[in-house]
């Protein structure tokens, strides 16, 4: 008896524990955000979510905060055809001299056509020397890759290159 | 400059797979950062997202600057954290 009129006053902990956690589900966005959101990889949940390049365009948009890309500064060597999509390597330079305001401080790797395009983000600093990295990654499907490096000085540089995928992989 | 090369050894599930039954999603676990450290003073970061194909390799360069242990930490989803380190040696004076 005495736990039921508990209960009934006012606002129960509860009902607030709920209503917290219906907010943290499902956020106010609006419907457009919400799309891009949920290719956000950081944004941790898990669910399966269809691949969009027109999304991912939007990503790399974001990154490029409408600064004019600088022609030839990155080097790709990338497959054109991949058997396989569960491991594509990726080899990359970026040719600056890494004197004075003239080194790479992040850069971006996209796919666009995976369900969460953002594929890695690379830091470096002026006591790298040399941009050149290697890694590798999964192709869910045919589609571009894009690279897109921000320098120290505020110039940004975009390199994309198209790969073929014959099998994808499932994850991604 | 040397080339500092890596191999992780991890699953790297991203989390937008289907158990073999259908059913269930698998979680997402991956490793999310990686971490250069040359005489403790960080030199290189990755930020990795579900991409990044299993058993992660990687390889990035950095400048000699004196002899002292270089040292790569893989942090995960779940803020497991991983490293690995060797000694390096400059013999000779920078070119």
């Amino acid at each position: 008896m005495t736990e039921r009129t508990a209960g009934r006053r006012g606002i129960s902990r509860r009902g607030v524990v709920t209503g917290a956690l219906a907010l943290l589900a499902f956020p106010v966005v609006p419907a457009w955000a919400e799309g891009i959101r949920n290719r956000v990889s950081m944004f941790r949940r898990t669910f399966p979510v269809q691949p969009d390049v027109a999304d991912a365009e939007v990503l790399v948009k974001i990154v490029l905060r409408g600064r004019e890309p600088v022609p030839d500064l990155i080097a790709l060597d990338l497959p054109l055809l991949a058997e396989n999509g569960d491991s594509i390597p990726l080899t990359f330079d970026i040719h600056c001299s890494f004197e004075g305001d003239d080194w790479p401080k992040t850069v971006h790797v996209f796919v666009l056509g995976n369900p969460f395009p953002e594929v890695a983000r690379y830091h470096y600093g002026p006591w790298n020397g040399s941009a050149l990295t290697e890694m590798r990654f999964r192709m869910r499907q045919t589609s571009d890759v894009v690279l897109v490096a921000e320098m120290a000085d505020g110039r940004a540089a975009i390199a994309r290159q198209n790969v073929e995928v014959l099998l994808g992989a499932c994850g991604g | 400059m040397f080339e500092v090369r890596t191999l992780a050894r991890h699953p790297m599930e991203s989390g937008v797979r289907f158990s073999t039954d259908n059913i269930v999603v698998i979680p997402r676990h991956i490793l999310q950062e990686v971490q250069a450290f040359y005489n403790d003073r960080q030199v290189f970061r990755a930020e990795w997202f579900s991409s990044v194909a299993s058993n992660p390799y990687l390889s990035f360069r950095v400048k000699a600057v004196d002899s002292g242990e270089l040292k790569v930490v893989w942090i995960s989803d779940y803020n497991v954290r991983t490293s690995a380190s060797t000694m390096i040696e400059v013999v000779g004076p920078e070119p």
